[in-house]
Formats: C-alpha cells, sequence, structure tokens
C-alpha cells in the first residue's frame, strides 16, 4: 500500500510540478490512503496480538516490546516507501514525455517531502495500532478466539466527518473561482468515501431485512444474505472500491470535458479542416481566395480581432458568400451551430469598391467659378485668389493592406468647357480597395470664403469610373465650418454633393477639404454572441451602423463574446484592415492540393490542421489538468484494489474454515458455490448502481468547481454535465474487479474446504 | 498385529439396529497417528473414547464420520455403508459436536443449529422452532440471537452440542463435548447424550474427563495411536 501510495503521490506531485498545476491535485488518493491504510495497520496489529501476548508472556515489555512491534512495519514502510519514490520517479518521466512532450525531473522537493509525509503518517497510524493492541488485556492477546470489534468513537467521528465534508466540498464548489481549492479538489473522494460508507449500511440494512425472504429461495440465498450482512471481507472494501470509482469517474468525466471543450473550441477557432495565416489584409485575403477557387466551394477568408483586453471591440468577418458552400455542417452538433447556420444572413448586396488601374484621370467642368482676383500682398505684390482651382485625392487601401492616396489637381474653367488631367497611380496597378475622396481647392490656392460649384463628368482609374459610385460627405467638414469665426453666419450650399447620372457634382466649401465617402447603404448586419454589446467596426476599425440580425450564445470565431459581420460589407469605405486582425484562410476538407498549394505559396506561410490547432488549444489552456486528475483517478484504483485485495487474502482462510463448517452440517459445496454466487452478483449490482449514481452525483456536484483548464476570455464554458459512459466506465471496472477480487474469495473448492480443515486446526 | 475392542457387550438390555464399525484402521499423515485400530460402536450406547492428547482420538472420530480416508481399513456403518464418501463430506445420518465447535459466525446461535436442520430438508420456520428449543434444553435459548462471536467458550461449546443433537442422527461424534463447561452443564450434556442413545443413536464421546468416561456404557482407550483398554 505505501508502494502504490507514494508512487502516486510522486507521479502526480512532478507532473503537476512539471505542468504547473496545483500539487492538491493529489488530495484524493492521499485521502484515500489515509483511510486504507488504517485498516490494514489495526489488521496488522490483530494479526499480530498472539505474538505481542507470547512475547509478554516472555517477559518482553517497554522499549523492548515497542522495538518487536514495530521493527517489521518500519522496515516495510521504509522499504515501501524507497520503492515507491522510485516508482513514482519512472511514472514522473514517462507520464511527463507522454503529455507534456518533455521528461520532468524525477526528484523534486515536494515529491521527497510527500514520501518522507507519507511515510511518517503510515509509522504513525501502525504505532496507534499497535498501542491499541498493546493495552488489550493478556488473556484476550493469547485466546485463538476472535472477538468482533465494535467501531471506535473516533471511526464513527471520522464517518461523520466524511459526510460533512463532503457537502462543505459540493458547497464550496458552487461558489469556486477556478483557483484551486483543497476542499474541493478533495471532494470526489469524499463524496466517493460517504457513498462507500452508505453502499455498505445499504448492503447490511437489506441483508439482514431480505432474510426472511432468502430463507425461502433456497440456503445458497440465505447464506449469501447472511454473509452481506455480517461478513467484513468483501463488504469492507466497497467503500475503498466505490470512492476509487467516483475520483475515476470525476476524471474520466473531466477528461471527456476537457476534450469536448477543446474540439468544439478548436471548431470555433478554425471553421474548417485546415487554416493557414496571411498578411495581406481582409480584402487581400479575399481576393487570394476569389482567385485560387472562384468557384467558391473550398476556402474562405476570415479575420479575428480577438481584443480578449478589450472584449466590448472584440469581432470577426466572415466572407458569408462563401460560408455555406465551404463551411457547411462544419458545426452540426456544436453549440454555435445555430449561429453558423446564420451566417448567410449577413451577407448584403454592399460591395468594396475595388479598382485596378495605374493611372487616375478627372474630367470636370464649372457650374458656379468665381472669377480670379487680386489683392496687395505685405510687400505690395499682387497675389491672385479665387478662379476655378480644384483638386481631388482618391484614399484607397493597397493589395498589401496598406493606405495610399493619389492627387489630381486642376483648374475648372469659367467659360463652361472641361478640363481633363491624369495623375499616375503605381499601387493600384494589382488592385486596390478605394476609400474616399477628398475635395479641395488647389493647394497653392489662398484662402477664399466663396463657393464654388463643379461636375466631375469622370474619375476613372484603370476602368472604372469613381463617379459613377454614390459619393455622401462627411458633415464633420461642414460642421467645422458652422463653429469657424472667420465665417460667421455662414450657410453652407443646399446640395453640397449631387450624385448625377451625367457626373459627380460638388460643392467646394471655404478653406476646409470635403471628404467625400462610398454610402455603404444601410446597418451592417451583424451576429452577436450573449454577452457583447452589439455595435459593429469596420475593418479599418470604425464605427458603422449595426442590425442586430441574431443572439447566440456560441459564435462562430469568437466564441462566447464578440460579434461577426460580412467581412465584404465590413470592407467598403473601410481603412485598412486593423494591425491587431488575424487574417486567415480556411480551407474545408477535401480542398484540392493544387489549391493548398497555390494558397500557401501565396501567403509564404504554411497550413495548419485542424487537430494541431486542437492540440495546441489543450496545451495552451491546461488540458494538463485533467491530465493529472486522471493519474490520481489511477492510482486511488490501485489503492481500491490493493485493499480489496488485502481484505480478501486476510480473511480467505476464514472463509474456506467458514464453508468446511457448513459442509459438516451436510451442505454440499456446491450449495456453498451459489451462496458465493449470489453474494457476489448483489455486490457486484450494488457497486455498479452505487457508483453510476456516486459519480453523477459527484460530476454534478463538483466538476464544475474543479479547475480542469485556464478558459480564455470568451472562451466556451466548459460543458460539465454528466455524460453516461464516464460513468460507466470506472462502474464497470469496479464491478468487474469486484468479481475477479470477489470471485477468488469465493473460490470453494472441495479440496480446499474439506471438514477435516477443521480437525486440523485442533488446538488454534 | 490388530488391536480390536468390542465395546458391545453381549448382554446389553438394548436391541441395536445398527452399529458403527471401523476394521483395521490405519492412518498416516507424516506419521502415523492409528496403528490398525479396530473397534465397534454400537447404536443405543454411550462409547467414551479417552486416551492422552495426541493419542488418535480426534482422527478415529473424523474417520469413523467419513471426515478423513483412511490410510488403510475400513468405517462402515450398519451393513456395510462406507462411511468415506469421496468427498471429505459426512453422510447425512452422522452429526458431529466438534472440539473447535465448527460454528459459523455470520450466523446466529439460533441459525447455527437450525442450519443443521435446513441442510437436511426441514422447513426454515420449523427449523428454527427446533432450534430454539434445543437451545432451551442447554440453557441458553435466550442467547439464540447472538452472533457466535460474542459468546464465551461454554456457551458456544453448547451451542455446538444443541447444534449436534438436535438433527438425530444415527451417529453422534462428539469431541471434547464439555470441555469447557461446568458440572451442572456437563450434566446436562451427558443426559441428552443418554437421550440420543436411548433413541437407538450410536454415539461416541471423545474425552479426557475421567468423570465424562464413567456416565458412559462403554469405554475405548487410545494411547499412540493403538487401542489400548
Amino acid at each position: 500500500m505505501t508502494v502504490v501510495v507514494v508512487a502516486g503521490a510522486v507521479t502526480v506531485l512532478q507532473f503537476a510540478r512539471a505542468a504547473d498545476l496545483s500539487p492538491w491535485l493529489t488530495a484524493p488518493l492521499l485521502l484515500l490512503g489515509a483511510v486504507a491504510v488504517p485498516s490494514i495497520g489495526a489488521e496488522l496489529a490483530v494479526a499480530r496480538r498472539e505474538e505481542i501476548g507470547l512475547a509478554r508472556l516472555r517477559g518482553i515489555h517497554g522499549l523492548r516490546l515497542w522495538r518487536f512491534l514495530l521493527l517489521e512495519p518500519l522496515l516495510a514502510i521504509v522499504v515501501g516507501a524507497l520503492v515507491g519514490l522510485a516508482l513514482g520517479a519512472v511514472g514522473t518521466v514517462l507520464a511527463t514525455k507522454t503529455w507534456l512532450d518533455e521528461a520532468a525531473d524525477p526528484w523534486g522537493r515536494p515529491a521527497l517531502l510527500a514520501t518522507a509525509a507519507i511515510a511518517g503518517v503510515g509509522l504513525v497510524i501502525v504505532g496507534v495500532s499497535a498501542a491499541a493492541a498493546l493495552r488489550e488485556p493478556l488473556a484476550v492477546q493469547v485466546s485463538t478466539r476472535r472477538r468482533p470489534r465494535r467501531a471506535t468513537t473516533l471511526a464513527i467521528f471520522l464517518s461523520v466527518l466524511v459526510f460533512v465534508g463532503a457537502g462543505v466540498a459540493s458547497y464550496r464548489s458552487r461558489g469556486a473561482d477556478g483557483e484551486p481549492d483543497l476542499v474541493v479538489l478533495v471532494g470526489p473522494a469524499l463524496v466517493g468515501l460517504a457513498l462507500g460508507q452508505l453502499a455498505i449500511w445499504v448492503i447490511r440494512i437489506a441483508a439482514r431485512g431480505l432474510t426472511p425472504t432468502t430463507e425461502r429461495r433456497g440456503m445458497g440465498a440465505f447464506l449469501a444474505a447472511r454473509r452481506l450482512a455480517r461478513a467484513d471481507d468483501l463488504v469492507t472494501p466497497i467503500r475503498l472500491v466505490v470512492a476509487a470509482a467516483v475520483v475515476g469517474s470525476l476524471a474520466l468525466s473531466g477528461a471527456v470535458s476537457v476534450s469536448g471543450w477543446t474540439d468544439d473550441q478548436s471548431r470555433v477557432e478554425v471553421p474548417g479542416a485546415r487554416v493557414i495565416t496571411a498578411d495581406t489584409g481582409a480584402m487581400g485575403a479575399v481576393e487570394l481566395t476569389e482567385r485560387v477557387d472562384p468557384d467558391a466551394t473550398h476556402l474562405i477568408a476570415t479575420a479575428i480581432v480577438r481584443n480578449e483586453d478589450r472584449l466590448p471591440e472584440r469581432r470577426a468577418y466572415v466572407d458569408a458568400d462563401r460560408w455555406d458552400a465551404v463551411v457547411g455542417g462544419f458545426y452540426d452538433g456544436t453549440p454555435a451551430r445555430a449561429a453558423s447556420d446564420a451566417v448567410d444572413r449577413l451577407s448584403t448586396d454592399a460591395d468594396p469598391f475595388q479598382v485596378k488601374g495605374d493611372r487616375l484621370t478627372v474630367t470636370a467642368s464649372g457650374i458656379d467659378v468665381p472669377k480670379v482676383r487680386f489683392f496687395i500682398g505685405p510687400d505690395g505684390e499682387r497675389v491672385p485668389f479665387g478662379g476655378g482651382n480644384a483638386e481631388l485625392t482618391l484614399h484607397y487601401v493597397t493589395s498589401a493592406n496598406a493606405t495610399g492616396s493619389a492627387a489630381v489637381t486642376f483648374v475648372v474653367p469659367r467659360d463652361g468647357g472641361s478640363v481633363t488631367k491624369s495623375v499616375r497611380v503605381r499601387d493600384c496597378a494589382k488592385g486596390c480597395t478605394i476609400t474616399g475622396i477628398d475635395v479641395a481647392r488647389g493647394a497653392d490656392v489662398v484662402f477664399d470664403n466663396r463657393g464654388m460649384t463643379f461636375l466631375v463628368h469622370s474619375f476613372t482609374l484603370g476602368d472604372t469610373d469613381l463617379s459613377r459610385r454614390t459619393w455622401i460627405p462627411d458633415p464633420g467638414a461642414i460642421e467645422t465650418l458652422l463653429g469657424n469665426n472667420f465665417f460667421p453666419g455662414y450657410e453652407p450650399p443646399r446640395d453640397i454633393v449631387v450624385n448625377r447620372p451625367d457626373g459627380l457634382q460638388v460643392a467646394l466649401l471655404p478653406s476646409v477639404t470635403l471628404e467625400l465617402n462610398l454610402d455603404v447603404g444601410s446597418a451592417v448586419p451583424a451576429l452577436v454572441a450573449d454577452e457583447s454589446k452589439p455595435q459593429a467596426l469596420d475593418l479599418g476599425g470604425d464605427d458603422r451602423a449595426t442590425d442586430v440580425i441574431g443572439v447566440a450564445r456560441t459564435l462562430p470565431l469568437l466564441g462566447s463574446i464578440g460579434l461577426l459581420t460580412d467581412i465584404r460589407t465590413s470592407a467598403v469605405g473601410s481603412g485598412p484592415t486593423v494591425p491587431s486582425a488575424e487574417v486567415q484562410v480556411v480551407a474545408a476538407a477535401g480542398t484540392p492540393q493544387a489549391m493548398l498549394d497555390e494558397v500557401a505559396k501565396a501567403t509564404g506561410s504554411s497550413w495548419r490542421t485542424f487537430d494541431s490547432v486542437r492540440d495546441a488549444l489543450g496545451e495552451q489552456y491546461g488540458g494538463a489538468q485533467s491530465v493529472a486528475y486522471a493519474l490520481t483517478a489511477l492510482a486511488c484504483a490501485l489503492v481500491a484494489l490493493l485493499a480489496l485485495g488485502a481484505g480478501v487474502a486476510r480473511h480467505l482462510r476464514d472463509y474456506r474454515r467458514d464453508v468446511a463448517s457448513l459442509r459438516v452440517l451436510g451442505i454440499s459445496v456446491a450449495t456453498a458455490r451459489r451462496a458465493g454466487r449470489a453474494e457476489l452478483i448483489s455486490l457486484t449490482l450494488l457497486v455498479l448502481g452505487i457508483v453510476v449514481a456516486g459519480g453523477w452525483l459527484a460530476v454534478t456536484l463538483l466538476l464544475g468547481g474543479i479547475p480542469l483548464l485556464s478558459n480564455p476570455a470568451a472562451g466556451m464554458p466548459v460543458d460539465t454535465t454528466p455524460h453516461l459512459w464516464p460513468l460507466a466506465v470506472p462502474a464497470v471496472i469496479a464491478a468487474v474487479a469486484v468479481v475477479l477480487v470477489g470471485g477468488r474469495a469465493r473460490a470453494v473448492r472441495s479440496a480446499t474446504t474439506q471438514p477435516s480443515l477443521l480437525r486440523e486446526e485442533e488446538g488454534r | 498385529m490388530s488391536h480390536r475392542a468390542d465395546a458391545s457387550p453381549e448382554t446389553s438390555s438394548q436391541t441395536s439396529t445398527t452399529e458403527l464399525r471401523l476394521d483395521a484402521i490405519t492412518y498416516v499423515a507424516g506419521r502415523t497417528l492409528l496403528d490398525d485400530v479396530s473397534v465397534v460402536f454400537p447404536a443405543g450406547k454411550v462409547t467414551a473414547l479417552s486416551g492422552p492428547s495426541g493419542s488418535g482420538k480426534t482422527t478415529l472420530l473424523s474417520i469413523a464420520g467419513g471426515l478423513l480416508q483412511p490410510t488403510s481399513g475400513t468405517a462402515v456403518l450398519g451393513d456395510g455403508q462406507e462411511m468415506w464418501t469421496g468427498s471429505g463430506d459426512p453422510l447425512p445420518e452422522v452429526a458431529f459436536v466438534l472440539q473447535v465447535y465448527g460454528l459459523v459466525p455470520i450466523l446466529s446461535a439460533r441459525e447455527n443449529v437450525s442450519i443443521a436442520l435446513r441442510a437436511r430438508g426441514v422447513a426454515p420456520a420449523d427449523a428454527d422452532e427446533a432450534a430454539e428449543a434445543a437451545l432451551a434444553r442447554f440453557g441458553i435459548a435466550d442467547l439464540g440471537e447472538r452472533q457466535v462471536e460474542e459468546l464465551s467458550g461454554g456457551q458456544m461449546q453448547r451451542v455446538a452440542c444443541a447444534r449436534g443433537f438436535v438433527v438425530g442422527a444415527d451417529v453422534l461424534l462428539a469431541d471434547e463435548p464439555t470441555s469447557e463447561l461446568d458440572e451442572g452443564n456437563r450434566g446436562v450434556v451427558l443426559q441428552e447424550l443418554r437421550e440420543e442413545a436411548a433413541r437407538g443413536a450410536v454415539v461416541v464421546v471423545a474425552t479426557h474427563d475421567p468423570a465424562v468416561v464413567e456416565a458412559c456404557d462403554l469405554h475405548i482407550a487410545l494411547d499412540e495411536g493403538r487401542v489400548v483398554r
């Protein structure tokens, strides 16, 4: 037992240390060990009672007697602790190499301290048991007859304490804040022990109550009921078996929860089989997918602005037009399914104004152009002002997600004639997205407060005439003038910008640049997570009017917090994609390799598979905690198995003697076998039922309070509801252990249970 | 050399319907525990089997009851029923009062007695009733519900006696049935032994106690595995 407890504790402690987890993950194992060791110590003392009596008869007393009593257990505990330490070191190396990719130091200080503490506590427990055995009268010690042992006040108190502890753990788990809490961590073992104790009471009471019924069903059933009601060998260790199985249920449920969370969270973050990072800006990624996958069936562009420090601005953009074809049913069966099904509704008619060309040309004619006038400057010179000087500046975002602008300066004739001017624009040779136009008087023109109106017949970049789009003035410029003391009582023109069929009519503002924005249409449709503030931002981070079309608990790409919009709608009139955006191209399963290669070449990055993203998430957010808890559960199972096996081994001789006694009375071996089978079946069914029920209770009450992982901001909530198979598997394992170990205990061979055994024990 | 002792006096007033005959029994287990022992235990008589410790009394009773297979020789009941059944289980006609009691700790005192009857097909209620009556005959009716581990040595011995006597077996083999009893209870046990014999059973009592030997009808003495009287 010392070997198992020390080896388990050392492995879990060193693993927890390597993974930066709480050392208290070992708490359930230490508790079960603390329950198992005293019973073994007590049995040991009882077993040595006769030796003690004989030693006293030989005149051995005091220190000599203590030395005689403690030397053997001391040696066993010290050797057991050393062997356990060595096994724990091996376990540490294996566990850390398997789950943390790197073997951790197997001889840490916590491991050595824990080993010393376990050995010390074991010695104290054995010493206390020995002291109790020493206090017995000599006549009792030398008696060959076994006397029933009554439960001590301490044992009753500890049983009550276990129930109270289980209740406290359940209560505290509800208020857990994600930090490891010793009582909550030890809770599963407490709940398991409480349920194990309950199971023993149920067995005892039910067996007593059912005795009259079993009497009518034959000798086998009667003997089984009597044994269940009174025998200790199989029933008492059930408490530890149930406790270990409940810890196992919780560990397995935790592992399932973490696995489910990692899977769902990975799906949230990567809506496809593969993902690749693109540093092209969101629209660059859109262009790339359009170029490589013109049929829109395999690739989709996404952009995420995580903003984990400023969650109100957490947002993501997807190419809604492609969503159904590329992502399709990827989110089926996940919490993000509802939102995924609604993504296609984010798509609008608004289209980012993408153009390609290397020359910007403007043709304009005057409508109301002031005359050129002069004033005398400080040095007596004639300075002209007024006239038809104008400048159009085009703003755009390049395919490399950089901002740029190109200005054309020209003089609008007063006589109604037109003027054409052009300028070279290298940035847009490969395409760019137009974000706005500034209209102003020529840069070298002196201040003039008189209005000027002209018509832009065409404003072309490559083959695209920008004047055909709908432009609206930025109200900020007008507001600036209205509050300007240089223009008291200024009244802006009635029509500052008129989008006419034959061109764009513009009225200049005195001394202020007029910014013309593309009409982005109505509000941006958005899907919002529960906890988010519904405010859409475009790719450049500017506010946009928002039309919330749906609220979901979990959004693709974002999780539980954020706002999802269409990447194209959000790109209309937007500045360059903000640097904090993670722009990605996602490929659906079955995407042709040629497409993948082309995207990889264009982005200069390499594809990450969904599985690698999933693994990285597990490591990043502490999935190792569920591994540490599983290791604890495994060690608990070994402790329970050892306790069960030890109980059986200690009582095997007594059981055979009982069967021999029954055979003397004329009860056949077959009847004894039937009784053993009935006893085993009853115990197995009870263990199955109580472990499933106990596991369900422990998972329901405690799993939410156990810090299985460090959930990221806006991460999906961990689903801690009980599932059947993680409850059923430990129950079945516990039942199999009971059947196997109990089967050995109840194996009735004719030769080993002959009534003549009783004759051989004569004189004992 | 055969050591034969016929414990059945020809002048017996009882008519023996059966007898338990052990013929040329030798039993070797590491050493010779019984050496060519031939004895006959008649029905209707209480036969005392005495001898010092290690003389082979318990071994002889075990062979007589079919718990042990003799190395050589035969143990036969009545007209020729072999006592050794091949499994070490006694015949239904045999009841034991064991020196080590052989009580089953998971059962109460009453159940320990009752179960011997149930094993012979008696209904549980009837068996319990008879068990209570048997315990009452030995003065321990009030201990019926006690766990046997809670009883004193003398009380356990009386439960073992009640269990051996209650079944009304053809052969009753009692090994030191009075070793832990006071004089009063010893008298009760001897009286019960007599009644068992009176109904025609073969009754054999292994004992160290001269008073018990004195109270028996017949006496066989063993020493170092041989019949010496």
